[in-house]
């Protein structure tokens, strides 16, 4: 069995928890550099939700659905110490937890056929057992019909499996509440594929738990919009409904072949398998995931800057993708600016070889790619990227032909070494001093700048 | 909830397992913790930072900070 877990309405819950004045009322979380006019809503209360406002709206919007909305600003580093608290609880259960956003993961109850662990890491799962026999032991009975059913299943999972499955999540939702209080709630949605089990969460929120069988999952499901399933955005929808599929049962009704020829053997097979009740895609720890391909880091401006002025940022954000390189013991065998400017937008990139990893040669590389845009000074810029591909291995030794790639170096472990001891902002090249991005002060002590 | 940021002096609660602030003294004033709605920690580089959104006696709210490094308190804010 598999269970999606998500938390209601994430970072509003998590600042109505931490402050009982926002309480019941219609609160948005502000979005980064939330001091501008691009400003929007990164996140909205279940009660600004009754008024239509959703993620993504600008401030101006949300305000003429509900005048009396209360803005807040993000507390970034707040959500994520509760994120990891929260995966942490989810792997007191099992160890197969995949985490899917910051807000929600997806837990199987079973070993499935991909999602192995190393043995060196879980060698027993007693810790997983005892937790699991500890739920199961606490609940003498549980309350059938509030939002659930337990029918025998034919299918592949057997009742027992099921009953542990929903002592599993009623017993998650109850650390939750134990955890972090009231307020921070999950909607837990379990079947036998990832898929359907995002699908049954999403059926009851806030803190939900809803069970889908494959026996009735379509009697269910069958009349709500093909959309509603995870990885079926608007332009497939669109496409889906030039051929006339615009519901779940729809989708189960269709021919194989059609959607082979439409949309390719992968996809079509893909898309007409999830029609039938089919989702064999296993739950993957994070230690099973794929290695990264690109590091990157990109910002939109909060008011429009012209390409004159605009360096510094880049700069800044390529000090990040530096120091996410080489945390992860990577070099960019490629690098990457994107720009988008009133009008059009624009791109350039170059290849490396040896791979970068200093602060030094990266911002040569970045300087090169800023001189060859040509862009006109005075052009409006909306947003900005810096992203490093071709990902290598680090570490290669310089070569001492040429000493000057050394010293390089060494003054960026020097560099990394300050930050990782003083915070992120404490030191930085001359050329990013004083651009935010972000609005907390991420250093503290004495703060340094250094000359490019 | 306004932003303060200044040195406080906090007494704290150890029972059965649980730490927290019990009471906090700004601008002469002693502010009785009744309840902490939510704690989180941070780190600013290799020092962590422990965050505590509390309620005052009275219904107010506001949050503390604790440095594990220098071992001080601070208001960050008060409402």
């Amino acid at each position: 069995m598999i269970l999606h877990i998500d938390l209601n309405s994430f970072f509003a819950r998590v600042e109505q928890q931490a402050q009982p004045a926002l309480r019941n009322r219609p609160i948005g979380i502000l979005g980064k550099g939330h001091k501008g006019a691009r400003t929007c809503i990164c996140a909205a209360s279940p009660e600004a939700k009754i008024y239509g406002i959703k993620s993504g709206f600008s401030v101006w919007e949300a305000k003429q659905l509900c005048p009396e909305l209360i803005l807040v600003p993000p507390d970034y580093p707040k959500y994520l110490d509760i994120s990891r608290r929260f995966m942490a609880i989810l792997g007191e259960f099992s160890p197969w937890v995949e985490i899917f956003s910051i807000d929600e993961a997806f837990v199987a109850l079973q070993r499935n056929e991909k999602s192995e662990i190393p043995n060196s890491k879980f060698e027993t799962n007693h810790k997983f057992q005892n937790s699991r026999h500890r739920a199961i032991s606490n609940f003498s009975h549980w309350e059938i019909g509030h939002s659930f059913e337990i029918r025998n299943l034919k299918l592949g999972i057997t009742e027992a499996e099921l009953q542990e499955a929903i002592i599993v999540a009623q017993s998650i939702k109850t650390r939750l509440k134990q955890e972090f209080g009231n307020w921070i709630t999950a909607s837990v949605g379990i079947a036998w594929g990832k898929i359907f089990a995002k699908l049954a969460g999403e059926l009851q929120k806030p803190d939900g738990l809803v069970v889908l069988e494959q026996k009735t999952w379509l009697d269910r499901v069958g009349n709500l919009s093909v959309g509603e399933l995870c990885g079926v955005g608007y332009r497939l929808q669109e496409h889906l409904k030039n051929i006339g599929i615009t519901t779940i049962r729809h989708l189960s009704q269709a021919d194989a072949g059609q959607f082979v020829a439409r949309f390719g053997p992968a996809a079509g097979m893909r898309l007409w398998q999830i029609g039938q009740g089919i989702d064999r895609s296993p739950v993957e720890p994070s230690h099973n995931l794929a290695p990264a391909k690109s590091i990157g880091h990109q910002i939109t401006l909060d008011h429009d800057q012209t390409w004159r002025v605009v360096y510094p940022f880049v700069t800044k954000l390529l000090q990040k993708v530096g120091r996410r390189l080489r945390r992860a013991g990577l070099a960019a065998g490629r690098l990457s600016l994107h720009v988008s400017l009133a009008g059009g937008d624009w791109g350039d990139s170059l290849r490396h070889q040896p791979a970068l990893t200093s602060d030094a040669a990266l911002l040569r590389s970045i300087h090169f790619l800023w001189q060859r845009a040509r862009i006109h000074p005075s052009r409006p810029v909306i947003r900005l990227g810096v992203v490093a591909s071709n990902l290598k291995p680090a570490g290669q030794p310089i070569l001492p032909l040429f000493p000057a790639l050394e010293r390089e170096d060494a003054l960026t472990k020097a560099i990394d070494k300050v930050r990782n001891h003083y915070g992120e902002g404490s030191i930085e090249w001359g050329s990013s001093f004083n651009t935010e991005i972000g609005n907390l002060r991420d250093w503290r002590g004495p703060r340094a700048v250094l000359d490019q | 909830m306004s932003e303060i940021n200044e040195t406080v002096q906090v007494a704290m609660l150890f029972r059965a397992g649980e730490v927290r602030p019990a009471a906090f003294i700004w601008n002469g004033h002693r502010y009785e913790v009744t309840r902490v709605t939510l704690a989180h920690k941070t780190r600013l580089g290799d020092v962590l930072q422990w965050h505590f959104a509390v309620e005052t006696k009275g219904g107010g709210a506001a949050r503390l900070a604790f440095d594990t490094l220098s071992l001080g308190w601070q208001l960050e804010a008060i409402g």
